[in-house]
């Protein structure tokens, strides 16, 4: 019985930018950095730019010789963070089982509403037509028996795709498919698996669990569980959801380092990360936690308490500093730092917002732009964008009909 | 390029062109200052990407040309420098020299067709102020900005130009400021039923820049404006997105009014919110017809405080809380000794408006209450 769902929010970064400049709309985009100013990669490409080759975690250099044309945006965190809990925030108002798994995707286990939605794709439409219509972004739904054949089912349609797997489907459906569409099979399990002979899932659920045991250790065993849906991991809703429990940022150095002024600098750069988050939220916290990982990758956390709620960048740096030089070992080389901050609670509680009490007398386009629409009414007519596929941005071509439907609401 | 020139317009030229370059950018060639020598004039231009400050040094030209330089080192150098006769000139791979009497000085530098093009023509709306004018709108606007990037609209200054007047507004949800000046309809130039909303970032460089300056002229497009001061231009974006409908979240007819005295009224909330919670720094007023009792109170450490004022109010007694930061910097930023305040009940909106009005001037701050328990 299909009752996972896996959600994974289309080219997640580049539509919200699309959202917010409608040139972009159709072109391909790539958000990460400006090529030949920064040094970073691809952290979301449109629709349009993945024709050229280009994906996520592609360097921007790359990205840019594959497709000279593509618009290069740089990522904006905070934005993204919020669009991502409100994502959250609805879907937790079709099913309580919500698990995010990261900032554009997540897991539900819809065992429980089933009959209350009236089954799996009235679900599945349902959270795809409220992200729409509240959020203006598409998104790509699969529902299956398991967590991984979910995050499967998604990928064989996508994007502004539903699908549901059954049991019955997946010889048809799954099997047929390369073994590297499998999530967690990279190019190393892929290539020690195509010289066993095994390319295709239906291969690997056919394998002797001994064969793969011998060649890949219980990896290989637990491989074959998970796709022929035995393995499977529960759909946690505490798990997982750091933007509300903790505000953290890490970095992996390109080298290991143990210059301590170095190190300073890379600190202080988290902390600087970590406060404009909680600035952008409007959170405080009390508890500072640093982590870091050293080059033989042995990983130590430490924490402190501040003795007030902060957000306040000078108080957090003074503690991971402090925890710092308390607990780093002088001289080892350091592979990553963590600077993280928790027990977090709202900072303007109680303060009332002029736009929220009065927002009944604001016009339409004013609410759609507090959430995110900046400019959408403006956008298709008067500054002429052509949207080239609609069926991607389907409300783009008619924010009329949103505005009649807001401003009567 | 080569010239001479005394160390101090040079230093003030830098200066103010460090003004813009930002202190941490992904961006390394924006460190640069752009430098361009034409005749006995040296154009200086930095930037952050969004925003160009470009001014002009007269110097004692020798060699046309061009350099891009990190503009710390070279402001930290002129600093230091005594005021005298400098030497300028650049080598072919792009260092900058400094010669004085007894010094040598090198700075590498960069190829100047690295630096992004600032946009050169003037849009056409044009509006002129004096700078006092200028400074005194953006001192008491500008502190009401939001820093909020998830309401990009709200992230600068609205200035609106109609025929006899402009306003100036800026909010962030919590508090805003409307400012309306009239204005002789000559002043505005060109530019009537035009309106732009100016960045933050742009705000402080102009409020930085303004003291040494005697005109400023505005040019305002669709998607940029020009402040051209003297011997120096900035040029910035402007924030795009729709500023909300102000007026209509301001309230009309608020029958209930309170007469205070500005400095007493702030040493006491001073006092007081040492006293509030660290993080909602809620002040408690509790207003009656002669009296403000103030009081705070944080639960987490058993502080509390309270502190009496007088003052003159027409209205049934009322309590009402407020951030004392917020209300704080509006007092702070109200050109009178005393104020008007109307308010409505304990949790609508306040307004604040100087006890006696500049002539030709219409200062409104409204303030939104923290939600007793």
């Amino acid at each position: 019985m299909p009752h996972i769902l896996h959600i994974d929010m289309d080219a997640f970064f580049a539509q919200v930018e699309m959202l917010r400049d409608p040139k972009l709309l159709g072109k391909p985009v790539c958000v990460g950095g400006i090529p030949g100013q920064d040094r970073s990669v691809v952290t979301a490409a449109s629709y349009e730019a993945r024709k050229y080759g280009i994906h996520a975690g592609m360097a921007l250099m790359q990205a840019k010789r594959l497709c000279p044309n593509a618009i290069f945006v740089r990522s904006r965190g905070g934005v993204y963070m919020e669009i991502s809990r409100r994502v959250v925030g609805i879907l937790e108002e079709i099913c309580d089982q919500v698990e995010p798994s990261s900032i554009d995707e997540s897991y539900l286990d819809i065992g429980n509403v089933l009959n209350y939605w009236g089954g799996a794709e009235k679900i599945g439409q349902r959270i795809k037509e409220r992200i729409l219509q509240e959020l203006n972004l598409t998104c790509s739904v699969g529902i299956a028996p398991t967590r991984t054949l979910a995050k499967m089912a998604t990928n064989l349609q996508k994007p502004d795709g539903l699908t549901i797997l059954t049991t019955e489907d997946i010889p048809e459906k799954i099997h047929p498919l390369p073994v590297e569409k499998v999530p967690g099979i990279g190019k190393s399990t892929k290539k020690t698996l195509n010289d066993m002979g095994v390319k295709t899932i239906g291969q690997l659920v056919n394998a002797s669990e001994e064969f793969l045991f011998k060649r890949l250790g219980m990896h290989g065993k637990h491989l074959r569980e998970i796709v022929s849906g035995k393995l499977d991991w529960e759909v946690t809703p505490e798990e997982g959801r750091p933007a509300d429990k903790s505000i953290g940022n890490s970095r992996t150095f390109k080298k290991d380092t143990s210059d301590p002024e170095e190190l300073k600098g890379y600190l202080l750069s988290l902390v600087q990360m970590v406060a404009r988050r909680m600035r952008a939220t409007k959170m405080a916290g009390k508890v500072v936690t640093i982590t870091i990982r050293y080059g033989d990758f042995n990983t130590v956390t430490h924490q402190r308490s501040s003795n007030r709620q902060t957000q306040d960048e000078t108080e957090i740096s003074r503690i991971a500093w402090q925890l710092f030089g308390e607990q780093y070992i002088t001289g080892m080389p350091v592979r990553l730092l963590g600077v993280s901050v928790s027990r977090l609670t709202k900072i303007d509680e109680g303060q009332m917002d002029i736009f929220d009490r009065e927002s009944q007398l604001f016009s339409a386009v004013d609410e759609l732009k507090d959430r995110f629409g900046e400019g959408i009414i403006q956008r298709s007519a008067s500054l002429g964008v052509r949207v080239r596929n609609p069926k991607r941005m389907p409300n783009f071509a008619k924010p009329k009909r949103n505005e009649q439907k807001r401003s009567t609401s | 390029m080569k010239f001479k020139v005394t160390q101090d317009p040079f230093l003030k030229g830098i200066s103010k062109v460090s003004g813009v370059i930002p202190s941490r950018t992904p961006l390394t060639f924006l460190y640069n200052v752009h430098a361009v020598l034409e005749g006995n004039k040296l154009t200086l231009t930095g930037s952050d990407g969004d925003v160009f400050l470009i001014t002009n040094v007269t110097v004692e030209g020798q060699e046309d040309g061009s350099v891009l330089v990190p503009a710390r080192p070279l402001q930290e150098l002129l600093r230091e420098l005594p005021e005298a006769e400098i030497e300028v000139e650049t080598t072919e791979d792009q260092h900058l020299l400094i010669s004085t009497e007894k010094g040598r000085f090198n700075i590498p530098g960069e190829d100047p067709s690295r630096y992004p093009p600032a946009p050169e023509d003037k849009p056409p709306q044009k509006i002129s102020f004096s700078p006092e004018e200028l400074k005194s709108i953006l001192d008491q606007t500008v502190f009401a900005v939001s820093h909020d990037e998830l309401r990009p609209a709200l992230t600068g200054l609205l200035l609106q130009f109609k025929t006899n007047e402009m306003r100036a507004v800026s909010t962030d949800g919590h508090r805003l400021v409307k400012l309306v000046k009239q204005r002789q309809s000559d002043e505005t130039s060109a530019a009537d039923d035009v309106e732009v909303i100016v960045p933050l970032k742009t705000l402080n460089l102009l409020q930085k820049n303004l003291e040494e300056v005697k005109s400023v002229d505005i040019f305002l497009a669709t998607n940029r404006v020009v402040f051209d001061m003297d011997d120096m231009v900035i040029t910035s974006k402007v924030v795009e997105g729709k500023f909300p409908s102000y007026d209509a979240v301001i309230p009309k007819d608020v029958p209930n009014k309170l007469l205070v005295d500005v400095g007493p009224l702030i040493a006491s909330v001073k006092r007081v919110s040492i006293f509030a919670n660290q993080i909602n720094r809620l002040v408690v007023f509790k207003v009656t017809s002669d009296k403000i009792g103030i009081s705070a109170e944080d639960p987490d450490s058993g502080r509390k405080a309270q502190e009496e004022i007088e003052a003159t109010f027409e209205g049934d007694d009322l309590e009402i809380g407020y951030n004392a930061n917020y209300l704080l910097e509006a007092l702070r930023h109200v050109p009178d000794e005393s104020i008007i305040v109307n308010l409505g009940t304990s949790t609508s909106a306040g307004l604040i408006r100087p006890n006696e009005t500049k002539e030709g001037e219409e200062l409104l701050m409204l303030l939104m209450p923290i939600r007793l328990q």
